[in-house]
């Protein structure tokens, strides 16, 4: 059995180190070579993020290139409000939500599919090791909304907390409560344990 | 499949138990941990609940996979920071010598000499390095060691430093040199650049602004 | 004039380049685009001429000679654009004499 997610933030993202406050100042005022840092520092965690919400590492890669691109870009105009771990967060989790909408005409979001019952239905256990569950999941990962995805996978992949996600997507917390439900309702039925 | 009134529902895709719990509350209690009497013994609780955490710890161990994780982001970073360099903000130029000579170095060059210029000063380490006006003025930002015993003499020292590098590594004649103390910095707390040795400690000051004259 | 001109930039930076205390002419846009996957293209010295621009304004009788370069670290870059500027000028004096220049020396980079 395993414990409930942890409902704290990692450190990597709200940790405002004082060397990540200074690299930013730099990078705002055009030092590629602070920018380095950040980005040396940030992308394994970012890369993680963005292969999890969308399933795909060249696609999380691009995903989090074009986010890093953007920062540079738009730097100067960064004012410090949040860390930059906490700010690059926000921004290819929303880039990773519209590739997510873009990448196949949108399921209702509210209806669960009747989906017919996978050919190993009989076995004692549904979800079998390796890399047959792996795409078992991703499959059931698939038929959830873009947004349900997102919320779910910060929850229960990146053990964020529900005030931390509802801020990062900019909807409520109960939005995003509803939302990790209704993940979690389908999933359970999609990979077969409900029964 | 559900037969309670709407009112006790809050979302539609809600479904109630046949022993009369609505599931979003079974797994909200689980998730945070809360436990009644009811719950421990509930058959049709128990179910919902391990139904829920088979799926989360099956999704996490696959999530866990090696074969999904990264292994080196060193050619990524390098990919990013190539598309970076094409769009380089090398600042206003700034007048090397005297104002007549037609020579200049470019605003980040200049920060960047004048940043570590700075950070010579053991335990410090510098942010913001903004240059401008005639003579060039410098605002520089720093963070200090928490247990520096005097905060003005620091930032005396800071601004010798930028200075005597304007001065004799860039031929850069400098105006005001306004040295601003962002943050006193815990020594405990590791550093990777920190390679000063501990000082003794002190009472911790308040960050205050040292200005040139 | 275009032909002129493109020797003028080649002489240029050979002489650039012979200063003590540069390290290299700064890479222009196309040179940074070849240098893709290099781990730095400041590291790799300019071998083109993107880093002089040569230029007439109309109405102006001089021609503008800019040179953008990388100093190294453990010369003033003051002594070093002068050094340059020296350089140049003289270059220019001997090759084309009777023409008046602007000459322009930017550091943009030190390594």
């Amino acid at each position: 059995m395993t414990g409930n997610p942890p409902s704290g933030e990692p450190p990597d993202v709200e940790g405002g180190r004082s060397d990540d406050t200074l690299m930013t100042e730099r990078a705002a005022e055009g030092d590629e070579d602070a920018f380095a840092v950040l980005v040396r520092g940030h992308a394994p965690s970012l890369l993680r993020l963005a292969t999890r919400l969308l399933g795909d590492r060249a696609e999380a890669e691009d995903a989090v290139q074009e986010a890093f691109v953007g920062a540079w870009r738009s730097l100067p105009e960064f004012q410090g409000r949040s860390s930059f771990g906490t700010w690059m967060y926000r921004i290819v989790t929303n880039r990773c939500l519209n590739i997510l909408r873009a990448r196949r005409p949108q399921a209702p979001l509210n209806e669960l599919p009747d989906l017919p019952a996978p050919a190993h239905a009989t076995a004692p256990d549904r979800i079998t090791e390796g890399r047959a569950a792996l795409h078992d999941v991703q499959e059931a990962l698939s038929t959830l909304s873009p947004e349900q995805r997102i919320c779910w996978t910060l929850r229960t992949l990146d053990g964020r907390s529900y005030a931390f996600i509802a801020k990062t997507v900019g909807i409520s917390e109960q939005a995003v409560r509803a939302r990790v439900f209704r993940a979690r309702r389908q999933l359970t039925h999609s990979l077969g344990a409900w029964q | 499949m559900n037969n309670l009134p709407p009112e006790t529902r809050t979302d539609p895709d809600d479904e109630t138990l046949p022993c009369g719990r609505l599931l979003s509350q079974v797994w909200a209690d689980w998730e945070e941990g809360v436990h009644d009497d009811h719950t421990a013994q509930c058959a049709h609780c128990r179910l919902a609940v391990a139904d829920l955490e088979r799926l989360e710890s099956q999704v996490r161990s696959l999530d866990s996979d090696p074969a999904q994780q990264p292994v080196d982001a060193t050619y990524f970073i390098d990919r990013v920071m190539d598309v970076v360099r094409l769009e380089l903000r090398p600042g206003q130029p700034l007048p090397l010598g005297e104002a007549d000579e037609d020579l200049r170095i470019m605003e980040n060059v200049a920060a960047r000499a004048l940043r570590r210029a700075a950070e010579e000063v053991p335990g410090v380490r510098a942010g913001s390095c903004r240059l401008g006006g005639t003579p060039v003025n410098v605002d520089l930002s720093v963070h200090v060691p928490l247990t520096t015993p005097d905060v003005q003499a620091l930032a005396q020292e800071i601004r010798e430093r930028v200075d005597v590098t304007a001065c004799e590594r860039l031929g850069l004649h400098l105006g005001e040199i306004n040295v601003r103390i962002t943050d006193l910095v815990d020594d405990d707390a590791a550093s990777p650049w920190s390679t000063r040795s501990p000082q003794s400690p002190r009472s911790p000051r308040s960050a205050q602004e040292g200005s040139a004259p | 004039m275009s032909a002129s001109a493109d020797s003028m930039h080649s002489e240029l930076a050979h002489v650039v380049q012979e200063v003590p205390g540069v390290a290299f002419l700064a890479p222009g846009l196309r040179s940074r685009l070849r240098a893709l996957r290099a781990t730095s293209p400041l590291a790799r010295p300019g071998d083109d001429t993107s880093g002089i621009t040569v230029s007439t304004a109309r109405g102006d009788t001089r021609t503008t000679v800019e040179i953008r370069l990388i100093c190294r670290s453990g010369r003033r870059a003051l002594d070093t654009t002068r050094a340059v500027r020296e350089a140049v000028s003289r270059h220019l004096a001997t090759g084309y004499p009777g023409r008046e220049f602007r000459i322009i020396v930017t550091v943009t980079g030190v390594t």
